[in-house]
Order: structure tokens, then sequence, then C-alpha cells
């Protein structure tokens, strides 16, 4: 009897030691969670964070990944290459972005912020979930150019990777899912929403007599309508009476469902931070902001598909174009453009080196 | 200390038979292999074949997604016993074989399901069989490749002779979701203590003529969801049937 008791002593107290190791293990391997902060009076984010909890470290391998040349072919091309932080993550000043190869892209580069709120990915809608949405250009051949396999392969064989995985997930498994999810984390932190109009609806700032002008006239002039707040899209897909490009033959959202009623319609792109994404239009057509709003006084060329907002024209006077573009341009977010959690350090762009234009 | 000896033999003896029992008399392992064919010739890959319409084709990738395995008995209960997706590749023979338990007894159907269903392709990036490192996505159009077949016939028109028939697309109007359903001999008796090999004949001569005429001359590529993908999914279908039931 006392054998037994003893025994039975000594496996307690070799199985409370057990799980202290194994619960001090896990915490001290567990990733450091990071809320997602919804600004005042936006909605509700779309992506589930529930599957994809932000930690610390989801985020830092997410960066990394971002901004890794290697993840294209030839080992010039990251994320970052096209989605610059100074044109809020668009490319600056580019109709079209460069891909491996001297490759161009075939639509304007959007600014990436508040992806947290979109409900689907590319001008046509495409791709439905955030996590899908980078294994697009990493494998367009004339973007990124990779496969998923030798884009893994490579990451795998990073040892610094690998504990940065670890870190992120709790083991070492790097996969497809994980990669994206970790890119995903990085993207949901873009939240764009501290540009001047945010500060004057908030009533810490105030419009100049011009932007107030131009504010009221957004709303009259109906662009709200479609250029909806707090994201200035109601991520719709429209036709604002663009002709086809003859070369690109982009069609839109046609492409996606293959129904002729959807020829000719974009989505529409928020206008956040839009002094710094030049050019506009699915296509990059428009040179400036100026040639943008121009279009609907002058440029509408009206198909079946057209939207009945913008088939006949808007009509507004030159002063008034310069109000509106006055508005426009509160809708900059220069914290936003400059948070230094989005860039990481000593990162260079590579293919700035062999740019020819 | 005699009655807690006692009380745990009979304690583990018990749990011991239960769980021996449980699995003894009331499952049977059911080996799944797909044999693909074309007509009655074992299909290879890079071995040259004729379709029904005399077109030459040599097929150098084959493959499919199966899920949502289902025996269908005597009252036309299906029982599901196996929910999750399997990619059944012609280049990796062990993924040509599935291996499920099932409720012992008859059957009249085995069903499953081909191709990837919504509610896997919109929510984010699945691991697996499903991992799109398979290249078995659709990265411009989020959606996954349900069946695919591609290879060289010189009645192609395309470059190098090219075929290539990327299956898929599950929004409305373009859902190339079929459920294959094969008879079976409903008198073959599902047994615990005997395994079964139910060879599935997968015909791939069907792909283009199993319900729709789809010639190789007409139709080389096919890589987006829509009416075509449709006619090919309506054939892919119909490549299945029983070929045998073994016990071993």
């Amino acid at each position: 009897m006392c054998v037994i008791k003893k025994l039975l002593t000594i496996l307690f107290i070799c199985t409370i030691g057990l799980c202290f190791i194994k619960a001090t293990n896990k915490y001290s391997l567990k990733p450091k969670p990071v809320e997602f902060a919804i600004p005042e009076g936006w909605p509700k984010p779309v992506y589930d964070f529930s599957k994809n909890p932000l930690t610390e470290e989801g985020i830092a391998l997410g960066l990394k990944l971002f901004y890794d040349d290697r993840l294209s072919r030839d080992g010039n091309f990251s994320c970052g290459s096209c989605h610059q932080q100074f044109a809020a993550f668009a490319t600056f000043n580019h109709p079209f972005s460069h891909g491996i190869n001297n490759a161009f892209t075939t639509r304007n580069a959007p600014g990436l912020f508040n992806l947290a709120w979109k409900p689907a990915f590319m001008y046509d809608g495409g791709i439905t979930h955030l996590d899908a949405q980078p294994l697009a250009p990493l494998t367009a051949p004339n973007e990124m150019g990779e496969t998923i396999e030798n884009a893994l392969k490579k990451i795998k064989a990073d040892s610094a990777y690998r504990s940065m995985f670890k870190a992120a997930f709790g083991d070492e498994k790097i996969n497809t899912q994980r990669m994206t999810k970790a890119l995903s984390q990085f993207m949901l932190t873009l939240v764009s929403n501290n540009s001047k109009y945010d500060k004057v609806m908030k009533g810490e700032e105030k419009f100049t007599p011009m932007e107030q002008r131009g504010y009221e006239l957004f709303k009259s002039k109906k662009c709200i309508s479609c250029h909806t707040e707090p994201f200035f899209t109601d991520f719709s897909y429209r036709d604002i009476g663009l002709s086809a490009d003859s070369v690109l033959k982009d069609y839109g959202r046609y492409k996606i469902l293959n129904k002729s009623s959807d020829s000719l319609k974009f989505m529409v792109p928020s206008l956040r931070n839009v002094w710094v994404t030049a050019p506009y239009g699915h296509d990059g057509r428009f040179y400036s902001i100026n040639d943008a709003i121009e279009h609907y006084r002058s440029g509408v060329i009206p198909s079946p598909n057209t939207d009945s907002l913008v088939k006949n024209g808007i009509q507004f006077t030159n002063d008034e174009l310069y109000q509106i573009r006055a508005f426009l341009f509160t809708l900059t977010d220069k914290t936003f453009l400059k948070d230094p959690r989005f860039t990481l350090s000593g990162y260079q762009p590579k293919q700035v080196d062999n740019h020819s234009h | 200390m005699y009655h807690i000896k006692k009380i745990i033999i009979v304690f583990s003896l018990v749990l011991t038979f239960n769980t021996g029992y449980a699995q003894e008399s009331n499952s049977s392992n059911v080996q799944l292999a797909f044999e693909h064919m074309m007509n009655t010739e074992i299909m290879e890959l890079g071995k040259t074949y004729k379709s029904s319409f005399g077109e030459k084709l040599t097929p150098r990738s084959f493959k499919y997604y199966v899920s949502d395995i289902g025996f269908e008995d005597d009252s036309g209960k299906i029982h599901l016993v196996a929910a999750e997706c399997f990619l059944v590749n012609e280049a990796e023979p062990e993924s040509k074989r599935i291996a499920v338990n099932i409720p012992i007894g008859k059957y009249k159907k085995l069903t499953f399901v081909l191709g990837v269903d919504s509610t896997r392709s919109v929510n984010g990036v699945q691991e697996g069989a499903l991992d799109p490192y398979h290249g078995m996505f659709w990265t411009w159009n989020t959606g996954y490749i349900g069946a695919k077949l591609e290879g060289i016939s010189p009645s192609s028109k395309m470059p190098q002779q090219l075929f290539q028939y990327d299956i898929g697309g599950f929004r409305t109007g373009q859902n190339s979701l079929r459920t294959v359903s094969i008879p079976l001999d409903s008198n073959f008796n599902f047994k615990s203590d005997a395994k079964t090999l139910l060879r599935i004949n997968v015909n791939v001569q069907n792909w283009f003529d199993g319900k729709h005429s789809l010639k190789i001359a007409q139709h080389a590529f096919v890589h987006t969801p829509g009416e075509l993908a449709l006619q090919y999914a309506d054939n892919c279908a119909t490549m299945f049937s029983l070929d045998k039931l073994v016990r071993y």
C-alpha cells in the first residue's frame, strides 16, 4: 500500500511537472495578438479575422514577404515594387506597372488600403478573398512570373523565414495558406483613415471654403452615389462610359461571368489618397485628376450598360472642377503615406535601377 | 486492493472489447481504385490514342477532384463516408486509390462529387489537396479547376498542337460541379472481416463524347468557366462506371 502511495505521489509530481513545462513552452511560442481597430463610424470588416487572427509575428512575416524580391522569378520584383507606400501602395506615376522581362501589366495598379472592408479584388472582382489575391500577381507571367511551388521553395530554404513562420504559426510548416495568411495580416494593417477629411468629420479641423464648396458639389453632383463614404467607393461594378482600349480589349467584369450586362463594368475605385495615385482609370488613361473629372463632363461614351448617373455627362463649371479637386485633395492621408510600420527598413526596389523612362 | 485490481481488469477488458467490437462489426474497409482507361486500353501519359471522332491525342496530364464520397443504400439513404476533397492525379499512382470505411451492408450506388464546391473556393487559401500549389486553382478568377486534361493532338489548331482543358467554375450559371453516381451490385455484402477493392473504370474517351460531341479540332483550349466548360463537365461526369468489386 505504502509503495503504491509513493508511486502515485511520484506520478502526480511528474504529471504536474510535465503540464507545467508544456504550458510554459506553449506560452513562450504563442504569437502576440494584435487587435484590429475599426475606425469610429465604420462598418464591420468583411474579412473574417477569426480565421486569421492578427499577431505581431504574423504581420512582421507578411511585411517581409511583401517586400521580398525573391518571390518573383527573376528576383527583381516584390509586391512592394509596384505597390509603393508613397503612392498609397499604387504604382507612382505609371499607367501600367513593370513585370519581369520588360513586361507591362494590363491594368493600373490600385492603391492598397482599407482592404479588410473590400468584398472582392481586381477591377473585375474576379478574386473573392484577400488571402487568394497575392497568388495572381505572383504567378502572372507579366508580373512576378513565378510558380507557387518555386516561391515556397525559396522561402523554405531561408532559415530566417523558417523561424518567422514558426513564430507566427507555432511550427515551421510553410505552405501557400500560411504564406498568403501572413501577407493578408500585413495588408490588413494598411488602414487609411487619417486624412484632413477624416479630421474634419471628427471636428478636429476645418475645410477651407474652397474644400467645403467642393465637398458640397461632390454630394450634389452625386459623385458620392458611387464614391460612397467612408471608403469613397461602394465596391460596385459600373460602366462610366469608357470605350475599351483597342489593344487591351478589357471589358472588365464581363470576363468573370460572361454576362453582356457586365460588359465594360469595373469596380468603383476608392478616392482616398487619390492625389498620390495618378494616373487614373482601370487602364490609367487619365493622366491627371483634372482629366479624370473632365471625363464626366465631356468624355462619356455611352454604351447600353453606361450608368444612368453619368450617361448624359455631369455638368459643372471650371471653377466647380477646381473646387471638387480641392476637396479630393483632403482625402490624402499623410500619416499613412509615411507610416514607418509599413516599410521594411533598408528596402530599395530593384526595378528602379533598370528603369528606362 | 484486490477489488481495485479486479475493477481495473474488468474495466480494461470491457474497454478493449468495446472498441474492438465497434470496429469489427460496424464498418467495412473499401479501397476505391480509379483506373484511367481509353475504352478498353489502360491510359498512360505520353501514349497516343484515338478518340471516337478519329482524332489522335497524346495526354500529358490528367487530374480531377473527388469529394463527398457516399454509399447509397436500398432505402435511398446516402451514407457520407468522406467529405474532404481528394486530388486524383494520373501522374501519382497512390492518388488513384482512396481508402474509406463504410458501414457494413449492401449498397446500390457509390456517389461522389466531381469538382470543388463554392464554400471551399471562396474562403481563402486552402491546404492539403486543395493547396493552390497543385496547379488546380485559378488565381485571376478565384476558383478551382475541377478536372484537367492536357496533351497534344495533330487535330489541335493551337501552337505546338496543344490541347488544354481546365474545367471548373462554381458561380451561378457556371457551376461545373457534377455528382457522379455509380450503380453497384446491390447483392454484394460489404462485411467487416473482408476488405473490398472497388475498381472504378474512368473512360477518358468520354471527355470528348460522353454527352456532348466536342472535337479537339473545334475546341483545343478551355481556360475559363462558362458554357463550354459546362459541356465538358457534363462529359466528365459520364467517365465513371463500376469495373468490379473484389474481396481481398
